[in-house]
């Protein structure tokens, strides 16, 4: 079983919160998005009981600010062996074990691009990447995860020609669908389940007040049909709690200035 | 029945930009004695367009970086190359349209419905008229510190992990 956190933090020095949430929920693989941590002090932070041994396991030349800290050595999590400036991939591989391929990026927001259509174009240059990372390895045992910059939704996410990732597991498991002469690969997104509040937790990870939805749901973890049956009923939490601390404002709100305006995700995948 | 084709119809008067790219992928491992190379990798894409990307790659390291992407119809210009933001930040605007038509397409601005906000546009698409505008472009990107910075990086780690 791997356990993995992956959270926005928006810039700010969150090493407590980061120690606390790895310890309380036994985390294997830490992503953090808009990291400016000096990964020194967060692995003194994450080691300083010696009960854990966390590494650093740094990008190459992508240069956006994602940072990876791991428990796994570098021969079961590799070093990225394909980058974009916003996305990092590496291979996965636990002994004997199928190898599996972890994708994290971030994407631009909303507020920096010109139109949907330029997203989407950022989002099938991603997908040409991920594409050739899977012939490369030759399977599409695949899991892509970040901030995604848009809703579970939105047609760039959940259309074909985009990510072409569909809330069902039994619509994923059908693997592909043809559309218009093409055959698009799926990816199962099980963040539609943590929607609004029939979601056991907050209703989103990211609140901003200016928008139509005032919740969204940017954080996100996408995951190849061979890969679904590694993830369990309720396999992705958001976290409103680093477990001694509140993650939300006094009104229940993300917050940039209290912690960080996305809230963090944890999950576990059967390997 | 008459044949109404010309005879030169399989004549080739262009060089495609696929094959431009190819060669230019050549050239930088013959600059680098095939430390790092350059790979064209091909992309499907929407619209029927022909699109691909091209790849830095440290083959000791067994690393690839996607350096920009390029899509074109069956008329091969106007081609689009797309980019990040270094690069399209180095890239400036001269002799570079802007994509004004996405501009329009944009409307009544989503991100101002969505938001509340009006974007900052970055850009990180240029066309391409021509093959001449083309290669002028790839010079300039080739050129460019963060090409040079992502190169130097990749030698710098290629020596870490031959030493």
């Amino acid at each position: 079983m791997i356990n993995f956190l992956l959270w926005n933090i928006a810039g700010n020095q969150l090493h407590r919160s980061i120690d606390q949430i790895s310890k309380d929920h036994k985390i294997d693989i830490i992503i953090l998005i808009e990291s400016k941590l000096d990964p020194a002090i967060l692995l003194t932070t994450l080691n300083r009981q010696n009960q854990h041994r966390y590494f650093y396991s740094p990008n190459l030349t992508c240069q956006e600010e994602i940072q990876i800290f791991t428990k796994l050595s570098d021969q079961d999590l590799s070093s990225p062996f394909m980058e974009d400036a916003r996305l990092t991939l590496r291979k996965l591989r636990l002994g004997q074990k199928e190898e599996i391929l972890i994708g994290a990026l971030h994407m631009k927001s909303k507020l920096y691009i010109n139109s949907p259509l330029d997203q989407l174009s950022h989002v099938q240059q991603l997908m040409g990447i991920i594409k050739d990372a899977e012939k490369r390895t030759g399977h599409t045992r695949t899991i892509l995860l970040g901030d995604f910059n848009m809703d579970p939704f939105e047609a760039n996410v959940a259309h074909s020609v985009g990510f072409n990732a569909v809330m069902s597991r039994e619509i994923a498991r059908q693997k592909t669908r043809t559309q218009e002469g093409g055959e698009y690969a799926f990816f199962y997104n099980p963040m539609w389940s943590l929607l609004g509040d029939n979601s056991p937790g907050p209703p989103g990870t990211y609140y901003y007040s200016n928008s139509a939805y005032y919740w969204h749901t940017f954080d996100q973890v996408l995951i190849r049909p061979a890969l679904v049956d590694c993830l369990g009923s309720q396999p992705v939490k958001i976290l409103d709690s680093d477990g001694e601390r509140s993650l939300l404002t006094r009104n229940g709100l993300t917050s940039k200035a209290t912690m960080s305006d996305h809230l963090p995700l944890v999950f576990q995948l059967d390997l | 029945m008459q044949d109404l084709w010309p005879e030169n119809i399989t004549e080739i008067t262009y060089k495609s930009p696929l094959a431009i790219l190819k060669e230019q992928a050549k050239f930088l491992g013959e600059k680098t004695n095939n430390l790092i190379v350059a790979s064209v990798g091909k992309v499907s894409s929407v619209n029927q367009q022909f699109a691909y990307q091209f790849y830095i790659v440290a083959p000791t390291l067994d690393y690839l970086y996607r350096l920009f992407s390029i899509q074109y119809g069956v008329e091969p210009y106007p081609l689009e190359v797309i980019m990040n933001e270094a690069l399209a930040e180095e890239m400036g605007g001269e002799r570079i349209e802007e994509r004004e038509e996405l501009a329009r397409i944009w409307g009544d601005n989503l991100a101002q419905t969505l938001f509340g906000e009006r974007p900052k546009p970055i850009r990180y698409v240029v066309v391409a008229g021509s093959e001449e505008q083309f290669i002028a472009i790839l010079q300039k990107l080739f050129e460019s510190k963060h090409t040079r910075q992502v190169v130097a990086s990749l030698l710098s780690q290629i020596e870490l992990a031959i030493s």
